[in-house]
């Protein structure tokens, strides 16, 4: 999903269970800036386009997949908090929805899915997530 | 099967060299050492459990010894072998499992800690081979957290270094996925 989305769900969380501090920032490190994986693939883009865009890229890397929560659960254990586990979730939830190839074993597999509610446009689950989200933030200001 | 650094390889198997010709005329498999160390290794924890920590970690010493002398000789004698790589690697992370808890059994570290960090260090192992990386913040660390006093810190420590390898190791995985692909010029 967009930078948005993940932004407005991460807000309202954050809104929901009143967080601060130390707990604020694992929320929007595990909710929002866990993208950032993007960055390892930029030089084997330009190396294939250049500077032409291609549309439907792989971006993602296992940083953000299923199979992270290998490493994002005992990190949590280690850190005695549940916040790294919920907001990754929930990026993983609201990436899911939307129907790019989505590799979510792998290395250990290279099973792939286009995720969650395929038969449904895109466009209509970014809007709805976005007024649902947007609704919800406004009503816990 | 896991590439270590060929250039320490070089300096280790030269500064060994007299050690595994003798080795070697003598008939010993790098199998045995392997076994050897792990046997060290087994009473190094039995001596934990007593808590006569010096004594556990000059055996551990000595059990890394061999552990470094098994590849070396594997390699002298050109016989390494995907079966001498998995023994070792079976001896390696039991030894670890074993320190680990048996230090959390006298009290030194916490019974969560120890648990942890032996999770780290199997993930790290599973991508090992693949990613051609690892650490190698394992037992060595120990050594550390005996001369500042604090083994708590030092599994500490190798649990984030081996959880973060793991990353790492998922990462380059993803990166020469990605390349492979691009070069295929295929869709993932």
């Amino acid at each position: 999903m967009t930078f948005i989305s993940h932004a407005l769900v991460v807000t309202a969380g954050v809104q929901a269970l009143n967080l601060q501090g130390w707990d604020l920032i694992l929320a929007y490190i595990f909710g929002l800036a866990i993208d950032f994986d993007h960055i390892v693939k930029v030089p084997l883009y330009f190396l294939k386009n250049k500077f032409k865009k291609e549309k439907y890229y792989h971006w993602r890397t296992s940083f953000q997949e299923p199979i992270a929560l290998l490493w994002v659960i005992p990190l949590s254990i280690f850190i005695n908090s549940s916040i790294p586990v919920i907001f990754f979730i929930s990026h993983l939830v609201l990436d899911y929805f939307i129907s790019y190839n989505k590799l979510p074993f792998y290395p250990f597999s290279k099973y792939s899915t286009k995720g969650l509610f395929i038969n449904v446009s895109d466009t209509i689950k970014e809007v709805l997530v976005i007024t649902i989200f947007l609704c919800i933030n406004l009503i816990l200001l | 099967m896991y590439k270590s650094n060929s250039f320490i390889n070089k300096k280790v198997n030269k500064l060994l060299s007299p050690l595994l010709k003798l080795l070697c005329s003598v008939g010993i498999t790098p199998n045995q050492v392997s076994a050897t160390g792990f046997i060290i290794g087994t009473i190094s924890v039995i001596f934990v459990l007593l808590q006569k920590i010096e004594i556990a970690l000059i055996l551990l010493f000595i059990s890394l010894i061999f552990d470094s002398i098994d590849g070396a000789l594997a390699r002298y004698t050109k016989s390494e072998s995907r079966l001498g790589e998995k023994l070792e690697l079976i001896f390696d992370r039991t030894n670890e499992t074993m320190w680990f808890l048996a230090l959390a059994m006298i009290d030194l570290v916490s019974l969560k800690i120890a648990i942890l960090a032996i999770i780290a260090i199997l993930l790290m192992s599973t991508l090992r081979n693949k990613s051609n990386f690892d650490p190698g913040f394992k037992r060595t660390i120990l050594f550390i957290g005996y001369f500042i006093n604090n083994f708590q810190l030092a599994i500490e420590v190798i649990f984030l270094v081996n959880l973060i390898g793991f990353v790492i190791s998922m990462l380059i995985l993803d990166y020469k996925y990605q390349k492979q692909a691009d070069v295929k010029n295929v869709k993932i």
